[in-house]
């Protein structure tokens, strides 16, 4: 009896520990059920990554520049996008994703940069918030 | 309709690894290693190819070569003494299933949320590390050469290794899904290994226990919507504990099917991130060191050490060798500061007493603690032997840790602020589930026969 009764006491142990943890993730995961709630609103704003890019959290006003790209520039025209060492690098893995059709490459004629930027004789094309799209001077061109 | 479609061909994949296990009678090992031999069978091709012809682009037929030759290597691990296997308790598994079942809906419920017609919410790491990743992987004919050696590109952590990218890449490709929509699949990715944690562990723990260890991830703050955000840290947890308590657990009962279980897991680990290879180092080290205090003599707990370890070895070495053919700039251990050790321990001691001091990190770190000290049952000498031995794995994992935050080539603070609460996700569910198998290793010694026990 006594084997039983001391089973009986760890299924309920077991039990309980369950739900406290269940307990615990549901308060855990309210941020979860915050996010889902407050994207509510914006329920079919987005219907393409297009759109998805333009939103200001992604790139916002910089969204010109890639629009320019898409229409102007043919597929597998090199793109340089340029920063200012490791936090500018994460945008430029962004540009990255956002133009698979235009290798990114070092020293190419076209360059994307964080404005000020660029050399003596090269053209700014496009303007966004932060970046422009500037064509390089052939002077320069490596 | 198609997301549903690369869903099931994901975990088709996985099915001739899960078939050795079913022949093998552990039907419930086979079934809780479909997502995670899927996702190999998935990541394998993608890894491989610039030596395999350099294509991608036939991922459903390479990736089906794949699983067919894990097969094989499933039943290579499971070679040796059979294990002892148990009959599952399955008093209570129902309702237990039941209720992760439910958090399983719920996960795809929340991508479901998130995905094309809201905010998706992805944090900037990771939609510019994994999410471009996924996108250059779903679009590409071959692994892009050309980026891994670009020089602008040289902090763009490219060594990264591919499981969760290859996963959305696929759910990309074949269901159809944009940038925007991958919330849904990161929801299905989770839903899958969560209760497949559990599954594993059902003839090593009882039912709510082992559902217990399938939520705990989930009850760390901020680990789902990290997940959402689209970094690879909550799957690491997924896979990296199963890894571990499967491991573990089969160390203890000597049962070599859930070693090797917790092996192809661990492999998964190292297939996420680098990080998975401190936690394979650390969940071998548990498992040798579980092993002896189970009373397995020092070769045989050296062998089963070596099985947990092989697949996970096997896949850091070809991913290394694929990253060196390529010419990937290697962030980690090239540029590690060995010599600023001394100069920033007080900075990192600072960041790490921050970080625990949260009362709810306290708490929970050290009820799992004394936890696992009450449950390990025997004298005092014997108690804290065998709390060590459970304990030893999330040990390593922080000490391992800890040394490459000394050693990180990026500014200390900033590395700390941005990742250090990431990296120790796994912390407290891997100190649950050294309290939970408290229990069964006090219960290994006490079978032990007399004449065993005696022994030094």
């Amino acid at each position: 009896m006594q084997p039983l009764e001391r089973r009986g006491s760890h299924e309920i142990a077991a039990w309980l520990l369950l739900a406290a943890i269940a307990a615990l993730a549901w308060r855990s995961t309210g941020d979860l059920r915050a996010l889902v709630r407050d994207t509510a609103a914006t329920r079919g704003a987005l219907r393409s990554d297009a759109d998805f890019y333009a939103a200001p959290p992604v790139l916002g006003d910089e969204i010109a520049i890639l629009r320019h790209v898409e229409r102007e520039l043919a597929p597998g025209t090199p793109i340089s996008v340029e920063g200012r060492g490791a936090y500018e690098e994460r945008r430029q893995r962004f540009w990255l994703a956002l133009l698979p059709e235009h290798p990114i490459a070092a020293g190419a004629d076209w360059r994307i940069c964080p404005a000020p930027c660029g050399g003596p004789g090269d053209t700014l094309v496009v303007q966004g918030r932060e970046f422009v799209l500037l064509r390089r001077s052939t002077a320069e061109t490596p | 309709m198609s997301v549903a479609l690369a869903c099931a061909a994901w975990l088709a994949l996985g099915l001739p690894c899960a078939a050795v296990f079913w022949r093998r009678g552990r039907r419930e090992l086979g079934v809780a290693l479909v997502p995670f031999a899927g996702a190999l069978a998935l990541t394998l091709p993608l890894a491989l190819s610039p030596w395999l012809g350099g294509s991608i682009s036939h991922w459903p037929l390479r990736a089906a070569i794949a699983a067919l030759a894990l097969a094989p290597c499933a039943q290579a691990l499971l070679r040796g003494a059979p294990g002892r296997v148990e009959t599952a308790d399955t008093r209570g598994g129902a309702l237990a299933f039941a209720l992760l079942a439910a958090v399983s809906l719920g996960l795809v419920l929340a991508g479901r949320a998130l995905d094309a017609e809201g905010w998706p919410g992805y944090g900037w790491d990771g939609l510019s590390i994994w999410l471009v990743r996924a996108k250059v992987l779903a679009r590409s004919a071959e692994l892009p050469a050309a980026l891994f050696r670009e020089r602008q590109l040289v902090q763009g952590h490219w060594d990264y290794p591919l499981l969760l990218p290859a996963l959305l890449a696929w759910f990309a490709r074949v269901g159809g899904l944009e940038l925007r929509e991958l919330a849904l699949a990161l929801g299905i990715v989770a839903a899958c290994f969560a209760p497949a944690l559990a599954l594993g562990l059902r003839r090593a723990l009882p039912a709510p226990i082992a559902a217990a260890l399938a939520v705990a991830p989930f009850a760390v703050p901020g680990l789902v919507v990290t997940h959402f955000g689209a970094y690879a840290d909550p799957l690491l947890v997924l896979v990296a504990l199963a890894g571990f308590a499967w491991s573990a657990a089969g160390a203890i009962r000597q049962d070599t099917a859930l070693v090797a279980a917790g092996a192809l897991a661990l492999a998964c680990a190292v297939a996420t991130k680098n990080e998975g290879a401190l936690w394979l180092l650390a969940a071998t080290t548990g498992a040798i060191a579980l092993a002896r205090a189970a009373g397995s003599s020092l070769a045989s707990a050296l062998a089963t050490g070596a099985r947990c370890a092989l697949p996970g070895v096997v896949v850091f070495a070809a991913w290394r060798a694929t990253c060196a053919r390529l010419g990937v700039a290697d962030t980690l251990p090239a540029e590690l500061r060995f010599d600023l050790l001394g100069a920033r321990a007080g900075e990192l001691f600072a960041a790490l007493r921050s970080f625990f001091g949260e009362p709810q990190r306290a708490i929970a770190l050290g009820a799992c603690a004394v936890a696992t000290l009450a449950l390990a049952g025997g004298g005092l000498r014997t108690r804290a032997a065998r709390a060590a031995a459970l304990l030893a794995a999330p040990a390593v994992y922080l000490g391992g840790l800890s040394l490459v935050y000394l050693a990180t080539p990026h500014e200390l603070a900033w590395h700390l602020v941005t990742s250090l609460p990431r990296t120790l996700f796994g912390l407290a569910p891997a100190c649950l589930a050294a309290a939970l198998l408290g229990p069964t290793l006090a219960h290994a010694r006490s079978t032990e026969p007399d004449s065993a026990r005696s022994l030094p």
